[in-house]
């Protein structure tokens, strides 16, 4: 229960409790007088100096999978504008071939088909009937079974031979069993010439992949694992150098205890792929160091990587 | 005038490579998180393993870092988990490691050579000491935090896991004991 004496003893408190979290009052004053441990020096220099280490082979280890990116791929950095110079290159002459083929093609062509029209409207008038019946004379026996004679990936030249005589008759009058022939046009839809605007599919991929095997937090995870290494001269370094007094035996247990520590702290982050891999690394190192029960029942439950089975 | 930029600023600066940001990092954070770790620590040699530890462990995890969290309680929170997990390893060594830190302690404050206008500080000093260990774990941490290493109390509140009403209520404890010991060893020597 609360009493009117409580509720001003209560008060007082909350105003003393606030001067001592502001540091104003005697007691506060005394604690901050109070010898205090500080870190050594040489753990500070030795803190830094991991620190910039481990930097700076994380920038090395950018900068290699950099180079690895542009090493896999011999154009590297030209692709872009190679690929560029390639869609340019092929809608030009695309282009002088079309306007080639209009210069050439005759007016009841154009009747037919618009002028400039590209592939697609070819297809599409072939669909309806008129360009087999170019190709069948004119001679209104379209509905004969005549098989294509021309080969359908390459509809510009095709239209090109026909009499320009044999063409008007036959565009007049659209017999219904001109449909017959058409899917031998419409079928190549699919390989039909490259048109314009495919040339810059593949001009996208070669900016994609690059940032992405940079930025991939694989990598990263991969160099911070190696740093989580308790052996900060393998960590750094990225290979084991012998320790000069170290002999073996209590200084590699250590290592190991200090490993498994590294461990549970992973696991307390939740890191679980780092977790996993710094496992791996540690099972290699001490296939036979035992583990407390209660780390190793933590390590397997892990969720196993993607096609990687825990050790 | 150029305004200092924030630890999160810093921080972010740091993961992504940069050394002066983690420099001014460690600036900022080395003392109070030494000061905790040591508090916190039932054994003196722990310490500097565990300050050398939480600081690699930070490297490791700086990519995790987003700039919606404290970076000061990220930083502790590493520290705090690797005390626990050393301390749930061996418990027995936590029980013997107790007395070993308040040796040391004592042991510091004795071994200095100070004039006699110092011995009163230094025996205020030895009680305070005295009077800290005393507190129950709780609210002995949440005293560190505030007053050694400066922690606000969200932050306090966020690092341990408890509501800041929580917290403060435990502050108000530690105080009111702290004021209490104190005046009562007073007492005894008047």
């Amino acid at each position: 229960m609360t009493t009117r004496h409580d509720d001003h003893d209560h008060d007082y408190d909350d105003g003393d409790l606030d001067a001592f979290l502001r540091g104003e009052d005697a007691l506060s004053a005394e604690l901050r007088g109070i010898e205090q441990p500080a870190p050594p020096p040489a753990l500070d220099a030795r803190i830094r100096a991991e620190a910039e280490q481990a930097l700076r082979a994380s920038a090395s280890a950018a900068n290699d999978a950099e180079e690895k990116a542009l090493v896999a791929s011999p154009l590297g950095r030209w692709r872009a504008p190679l690929a560029l110079a390639a869609t340019v290159v092929i809608g030009v002459s695309l282009g002088l071939q079309w306007k080639g083929w209009h210069e050439s093609t005759p007016a009841a062509l154009s009747d037919g088909v618009p002028l400039g029209a590209g592939p697609a409207v070819v297809e599409e008038a072939a669909a309806i009937g008129k360009l087999p019946a170019l190709r069948e004379g004119g001679d209104g026996q379209a509905a004969a079974p005549a098989p294509a004679p021309v080969p359908a990936p390459v509809p510009a030249p095709a239209l090109r031979e026909p009499p320009v005589e044999r063409v008007r008759p036959a565009l007049a009058p659209p017999p219904p069993p001109a449909l017959a022939p058409a899917p031998v046009f419409a079928a190549p839809a699919a390989p039909a010439p490259p048109a314009p605007p495919a040339p810059p599919a593949p001009a996208a991929p070669p900016w994609s992949p690059a940032p992405s095997t940079l930025l991939a937090p694989d990598a990263s995870v991969d160099r911070y694992q190696r740093y989580a290494s308790p052996d900060r001269r393998v960590a750094v370094a990225g290979r084991r150098v012998a320790p000069a007094a170290d002999t073996a035996g209590a200084i590699d247990a250590r290592r190991a205890q200090r490993w498994l520590v590294l461990l549970g702290e992973l696991l307390d982050l939740h890191l679980d792929d780092d977790a996993r891999t710094s496992w791996s690394r540690f099972r290699e190192d001490y296939p036979q160091y035992p583990v407390p029960p209660e780390l190793q029942r933590r390590l397997d439950a892990l969720p196993a990587a993607a096609g990687k089975p825990s050790p | 005038m150029a305004t200092e930029p924030s630890d999160e600023d810093l921080a972010l600066r740091y993961r992504d490579g940069d050394l002066a940001a983690f420099e001014e990092l460690y600036r900022r954070h080395s003392a109070g998180l030494y000061r905790f770790i040591s508090w916190r620590s039932p054994r003196r040699e722990w310490v500097d393993e565990v300050m050398q530890d939480s600081w690699a462990a930070l490297h490791q995890a700086r990519s995790r870092y987003v700039a919606s969290s404290s970076f000061r309680t990220f930083l502790y929170q590493i520290a705090r988990n690797r005390l626990i997990d050393l301390m749930r390893q061996d418990p027995r060594l936590v029980l013997a490691g107790d007395s070993v830190h308040a040796a040391t302690a004592t042991e510091s404050l004795a071994d200095e050579g100070t004039p006699e206008q110092a011995l009163d500080a230094r025996q205020q000093s030895a009680r305070l000491h005295a009077a800290i260990r005393a507190l129950p774990e709780e609210q002995r941490e949440a005293l560190v935090l505030q007053q050694f290493s400066g922690l606000a109390l969200d932050e306090i509140a966020a690092l341990c896991g408890a509501p800041a009403e929580t917290i403060k209520s435990r502050l108000r404890y530690a105080m009111r004991k702290l004021r209490a010991q104190l005046a009562l060893d007073t007492s005894r020597e008047a």
